[in-house]
């Protein structure tokens, strides 16, 4: 179900060229971000993603972030009304994703499963959370003021599962969707391909995570088809393939992210 | 030599990972590297110093492309720390060098990914040689 009127965001008025492409993938994201998901409602996927902002500004964090342990003060957030539509074990998840990449662990996952979320959930959490980061972090980097979020769209969550015998468990954190089980209506996930990296896979419990993901890297990094190919500049970009491996290979490495 | 000045080094040898041509360099590395880390940093200030950097050196063309590169290895970086993948065997193999001299199995994501054994590691850095000549030869078809 999609909004009667076209939202306005993510505008050409800015002072830096943002490419249209991307311009155009992040108004489609706010519109995927503002339906019913698999698992969440529009206003709680909305809520994930104030969250995600909130996140910046929060004090717990910080000081979370200074003990030697990230789970070595025995505070819990204290939740807004935004918070509450998702609840604490949401919260925190969003929080630690937010502010503490480094040192994300099973544990994050475990808790969050022993507080009642499902896998399901926890993915659509995760993807949700990054995609508004990447979108916000965009225009952070370019010192511009951040989109407003949409409005969300009433409804119940769309409760679509992928079944038991599709997916591949203990491999990662979370289940995802296996190798060999990108058919169906899931054949698009792996742009056609047989198989993927894990990178690709990552979110595949709830495609759809795995196709906002796929929208926003197609504009802001390069599509599937274009990632291996080091010898190719892709076609209106400012910058050459060096200069995107380096921009990456530095933010990866001050989150300490080993994949 | 900071830790900036090696990611520019290592990025300028063939042994990144990434095909180069001979003396091939990466144009304003030092502008992009500052940058990119002041956003993963959070550092407000640090940051508008290097935008103001970028912008000067680079047009503002490049410091657009730059914040949307940046803003996406800010989402990948949580996506695959959050999930817990392991990095995928070929790729830990291409990379084994460089990983070694950046020290990334500090990281306490690295723990998610299997080492590759020591009786296969001569191989794995005859891979990370061909790799990225293959990966030089792939050509897209348009």
């Amino acid at each position: 179900m999609r909004s009667e009127t076209a939202p306005a965001f993510f505008l050409d008025d800015s002072p830096y060229p943002i490419r249209e492409g991307v311009l155009e993938a992040y108004r489609e994201l706010w519109q995927r971000f503002s339906e019913p998901g698999d698992s969440w409602t529009g206003a709680q996927r909305i809520a994930i993603a104030q969250e995600s902002r909130d996140a910046k500004d929060c004090d717990l964090c910080v000081r979370r972030k200074q003990q030697l342990s990230p789970y070595g003060l025995n505070e819990s957030h204290v939740l807004s009304d935004n918070g509450k539509l998702i609840g604490a074990a949401a919260v925190d998840c969003v929080h630690r994703i937010v502010t503490d990449p480094a040192r994300l662990s099973r544990r994050m996952v475990e808790d969050a499963r022993s507080s009642g979320l499902s896998d399901e959930q926890i993915v659509e959490l995760i993807g949700i959370t990054c995609v508004t980061m990447a979108i916000d972090e965009h225009y952070r980097a370019l010192g511009l003021p951040l989109a407003p979020l949409p409005e969300p769209v009433p409804g119940p969550p769309r409760g679509r599962r992928i079944a038991e015998d599709r997916q591949e468990i203990g491999t990662a954190y979370v289940p995802m969707l296996a190798r060999d089980s990108a058919v169906g209506d899931e054949a698009d996930l792996w742009s056609g391909r047989r198989t993927a990296i894990h990178i690709i896979r990552a979110l595949s419990l709830v495609p759809d995570a795995l196709r906002d993901l796929t929208i926003l890297s197609n504009e802001q990094y390069l599509t599937l088809e274009e990632a291996p190919a080091f010898a190719l500049q892709p076609e209106g970009r400012a910058i050459d393939r060096l200069q995107m491996e380096l921009l990456a290979t530095r933010v990866s490495q001050v989150n300490e992210c080993f994949y | 030599m900071n830790k900036a000045d090696a990611d520019v080094s290592l990025l300028n040898q063939a042994e990144s990972g990434l095909p180069q041509e001979d003396g091939q360099e990466v144009a304003y590395a030092a502008e992009l590297a500052a940058f990119a880390e002041a956003l993963a940093g959070g550092d407000t200030g640090a940051l508008a110093a290097a935008r103001a950097e970028l912008d000067a050196v680079a047009g503002r063309a490049v410091t657009a492309d730059a914040a949307a590169i940046a803003a996406n290895f800010q989402c990948m970086t949580r996506v695959a720390d959050a999930t817990g993948i392991p990095l995928d065997t070929p790729m830990m193999a291409a990379s084994q060098s460089v990983r070694d001299k950046l020290d990334f199995h500090q990281y306490a994501s690295a723990t998610n990914s299997k080492p590759i054994p020591r009786p296969l590691r001569p191989v794995a850095r005859l891979l990370g040689k061909a790799i990225p000549v293959i990966l030089k030869r792939v050509r897209l078809k348009l």
